[in-house]
């Protein structure tokens, strides 16, 4: 049961992240790779506040948002001078640049050795020290993010998103500043981003620079693909599939000797054969 | 294809995942069933001949145990699952999902970084599980519980050994190849440190992420310093530089912590003389048993595997039952152990200490120096 509820709080940080992600992506036509250095920077935050100043998870939660935020108003602020590839190419340097600052920042992060004895959360008094009970919160902070998401994209906002994933220059010609939009949005999936970062590192209780490199983001973008861009719920289930589809494979019985190897040939046909035969994703609504 | 069938298919793979579990890994509460062992241990990835050696030694023991009648009369079983160290929670994953199926001894994972992920996680399983890692050469793993050991010794000492044999043989400016990852910056700072206070001088050091494979540009920095020797705690990538430096002419001494047989393949005959520190070899009588069964020699942490399963059997016997908190108890209190790694000193945190040997490449060969 443990094993279960283990994944189910993994499958509740990832759609956390794809939902961050999805925003950007998604619902503005941005191709950014650099969701895992906010990630980083949310779990980062929460495991030196936690382990050297003792503060509360979800205070930590707060700080680690604020620090992604202005992380990514930076970063947003020079990327939105590029469109395209060139967008997805400067977003790619800066998760290298993110990274190497947790690998080399060794008096705030301790590089490659992370930072071990992270608590988890405690809520007046009451430590949730139960994985079930960290399920449950996840569960819940995943749920709320869900809601926040559909509202942004349904509002007026989220059509101007969609108006500029679809024709940038045609909604410049009506007035609109795309170049904020653009900006907000992305501090906005940063901040989202950050929060499962906390919570991944307060659920594992160790962080290590590892956990958040460009084959990360990479994966985070494989997961809005699969499950469908401009879908909230297809962000979720491509959570769900490309959480629990390595798990699955571990339980078919190919011969021990070569087991593992063959678990991932699998993995690799599958998602091949889901692309060939469902390129828009699950429940995607667009292309890229 | 409509979505809502994939999604079933989706749904049905986990279902019948999860069913699987119950099946067929259930733990047998009976107390008659075999003893399983889970070998969480690296089987894809750079750390990959790690874990298939320790896999091999793991099996050789359980085999050699079983036809003497196994344990308290129970046969050991071993259940394998790739520990998949490129990321903690995937070692986590693979952990949790041996403890769920009941399994309470446990052999991983095979490298530092994920022994450094999951010894928090596994910490908290005191009492239900033991965890025994075969070549995991950090001391902050097995001092982070009393559930977790370690077989293999704490490699900084090694390198300390390391440093003082390249001082007395002669080096005082020495270039060092390492990496910013938990083991390879471990050996580095053990190294410098060491060097440092015999007087001697670090000359350059650089540090690169192992999955980068042109060591072109750091190889002609390295050769321009004219170091009196290079030391190579960059372990991924020990054949590539040193290729790189055989083609830039560097003919000086090259040094480092521990030497695989794919990294000297690699290394296409450029690492000829190096000097290397690791531990005694396997004994001879393991070495003969190993190629009688399986037709080739054992490779590196084929005897720690081997040894980390005896142990577990021992200790079962000598509780006189498979309860984990009493066979527990008993492994914490061990103060040596003999076995095909050789003789071994147990110390009060779950470590093991042994004396560090020096070896040389030879002909393609590893010689072992006498010293």
């Amino acid at each position: 049961m443990e094993y279960f509820i283990h994944l189910g709080v993994l499958v509740s940080i990832y759609a956390i992240l794809a939902m961050s992600l999805n925003l950007v992506v998604g619902y503005t036509g941005l191709l950014s790779i650099t969701q895992a250095a906010f990630y980083g920077i949310g779990a980062y935050a929460t495991a030196i506040l936690i382990t050297s100043y003792g503060m509360n998870f979800f205070l930590s939660i707060l700080i680690g948002m604020a620090i992604a935020a202005l992380a990514a108003f930076i970063i947003g602020y020079v990327l939105s001078k590029f469109d395209g590839d060139y967008f997805a190419l400067g977003s790619f340097g800066f998760n290298i640049i993110i990274f190497s600052i947790f690998l080399n920042w060794q008096g705030l992060t301790r590089g490659p050795l992370g930072i071990p004895g992270i608590d988890r959360p405690s809520i007046f008094g009451f430590t949730i020290s139960d994985n079930i009970s960290f399920l449950i919160l996840s569960v819940l902070f995943a749920g709320a993010i869900y809601f926040i998401s559909q509202f942004i994209v349904n509002s007026s906002f989220g059509r101007v998103l969609k108006a500029i994933r679809e024709d940038e220059k045609a909604i410049q010609i009506f007035g609109y500043k795309t170049h904020h939009y653009k900006l907000i949005i992305f501090i906005a999936g940063a901040m989202i981003a950050s929060i499962a970062g906390s919570f991944f590192a307060s659920y594992i209780t160790f962080v290590d620079p590892s956990s958040f490199n460009l084959n990360e983001s990479i994966f985070i973008l494989s997961i809005i693909i699969l499950g469908g861009l401009a879908n909230n719920k297809g962000a979720i289930w491509g959570a769900v599939f490309l959480i629990l589809l390595p798990e699955a494979l571990r339980f078919v019985g190919f011969p021990t000797d070569v087991a593992a190897q063959m678990r991932q040939v699998v993995y690799g046909l599958i998602l091949i054969f889901l692309m060939l035969y469902r390129p828009q994703g699950l429940m995607g609504e667009f292309k890229l | 294809m409509n979505k809502k069938i994939i999604i079933l298919i989706a749904t049905l793979v986990v279902i019948i995942g999860g069913f699987t579990i119950f099946a067929n890994n259930k733990n047998d509460e009976s107390g008659k069933g075999p003893i399983k062992i889970g070998a969480l241990l690296c089987l894809t990835g750079p750390c990959a001949e790690w874990g298939e050696n320790s896999l091999s030694g793991i099996k050789l023991a359980v085999e050699e145990i079983n036809e003497k009648g196994g344990v308290l009369g129970r046969p050991f079983e071993i259940v394998v699952q790739d520990s998949t160290e490129a990321t903690p929670a995937s070692t986590i994953s693979a952990y949790r999902n041996l403890v769920s199926s009941g399994i309470e001894y446990i052999i991983g994972p095979s490298w530092t970084a994920a022994g450094l992920a999951l010894a928090p996680v596994a910490s908290d399983d005191v009492g239900k599980v033991i965890i025994t890692s075969p070549s995991l050469g950090v001391a902050e793993f097995n001092e982070a519980s009393d559930n977790i050991f370690n077989l293999w010794p704490h490699d900084d000492l090694a390198t300390r050994a390391l440093a003082k044999y390249a001082f007395d043989n002669g080096a005082r400016n020495v270039a060092i190849f390492g990496s910013k990852e938990a083991w390879y910056q471990a050996q580095s700072d053990a190294f410098e440190d060491e060097f440092k206070k015999l007087g001697g001088t670090i000359i350059i050091r650089e540090d690169q992420p192992s999955e980068q494979k042109d060591q072109r540009t750091i190889a002609l920095k390295i050769n321009a310093a004219k170091p009196d020797a290079v030391v190579f705690t960059n372990y991924d990538n020990i054949g590539l530089m040193s290729k790189e430096l055989k083609n830039l002419g560097y003919k000086n001494a090259q040094y480092t912590i521990n030497l695989d047989e794919s990294r000297l393949t690699q290394a296409q005959g450029s690492l000829e003389g190096a000097v290397y520190v690791t531990y005694a070899p396997a004994t001879s009588d393991f070495q003969d048993a190993f190629e009688k069964r399986y037709g080739k020699k054992p490779g590196i942490t084929t005897d720690n595997a081997y040894d980390v399963v005896y142990l577990y059997a021992k200790a079962i016997e000598d509780s006189g039952t498979s309860d984990v908190e009493e066979v527990n108890k008993t492994l914490s209190a061990y103060k040596d152990f003999s076995g095909a790694s050789g003789n071994v000193t147990i110390d009060d945190k779950g470590g093991v200490e042994k004396p560090a040997v020096f070896w040389k490449v030879e002909s393609g060969k590893f010689v072992r120096l006498e010293k």
